[in-house]
């Protein structure tokens, strides 16, 4: 199984998320490794999980992509508003994913969680992807 | 943290009365998914474990399988008493990077929980018809 298909992705969720005007006006940045000191709240791409969706015909991919919010407000309403933008950023969109067809782009479940440090509430998103090798 | 396999009873319109032949294997499609999710949830765990590490898994025996009555759908859950950390190894913390373990098990299943799911169907219409 080829790698390309899952970084391409990731970089037009990256460049969807950092492309909604919304999204970067309520965060400091969204991540794939977190710098130092990162002002809250912010958006970090987490794990994925490939599996293959290809066909007699054609070579394709299903993906399961993680994202994760964090924020550091009192209550759970920063986060959720938080998982809305990125719901709108990604739910369904025509994102162009290099050397791929975007088949469908869909919200999969969120969850969220006081982090361990008792201070950060952990947003987990989950979105299902189905890309389809352009030959 | 619940990780859930449902399925939705076939109810609408000429399906109805499909229910009774398709249920039974149905029931079957979702025991079978519900114990294979879970045993590789539990592989999972095990895998993610320090070799040489003693003693059981607290986490790994923490997972288990909640059928509904109706047999038609159900979850596989992970956590509680014991191991009341099982949404920060699955989800990850700040400080500490996920280990997903009930998300990749569920993901490496559900193209063949589809299937066997479109076979009983199958077979329910073909029995009603």
């Amino acid at each position: 199984m080829s790698g390309e298909a899952t970084w391409a992705l990731q970089k037009a969720v990256f460049d969807a998320l950092t492309g909604s005007a919304d999204l970067m006006a309520m965060v400091s940045g969204v991540y794939d490794h977190v710098p130092a000191d990162t002002a809250f709240p912010y958006v970090t791409i987490g794990e994925t999980t490939v599996a293959d969706w290809s066909s007699k015909t054609f070579d394709g991919q299903e993906h399961s992509l993680t994202l994760h919010v964090w924020s550091r407000a009192r209550g759970r309403k920063e986060t959720k508003e938080i998982f809305g933008l990125v719901y709108a950023a990604l739910n369904g969109a025509p994102l162009s994913v290099a050397g791929q067809q975007l088949v469908d782009l869909r919200f999969d479940f969120a969850q969220t969680l006081l982090d361990t440090d008792g201070l950060t509430f952990h947003g987990v998103q989950r979105y299902r992807a189905v890309t389809r090798v352009l030959s | 943290m619940t990780m859930t396999v449902s399925f939705t009873p076939l109810s609408a319109n000429r399906l109805t009365a499909v229910d009774g032949q398709a249920d039974a294997a149905l029931r079957q499609v979702v025991s079978r998914a519900l114990d294979s999710v879970a045993a590789d949830a539990r592989a999972n765990v095990a895998g993610l474990r320090d070799a040489g590490r003693p003693g059981p898994s607290a986490l790994e025996a923490s997972i288990r399988i909640d059928p509904a009555a109706d047999g038609l759908s159900g979850s596989v859950l992970a956590g509680g008493r014991d191991a009341p950390y099982a949404a920060f190894v699955e989800f990850g913390t700040r400080r500490a990077a996920a280990q997903p373990f009930l998300g990749p098990a569920l993901a490496a299943n559900a193209t063949r929980i589809c299937r066997d799911i479109a076979v009983a169907v199958d077979k329910g219409l073909g029995a009603a018809s």
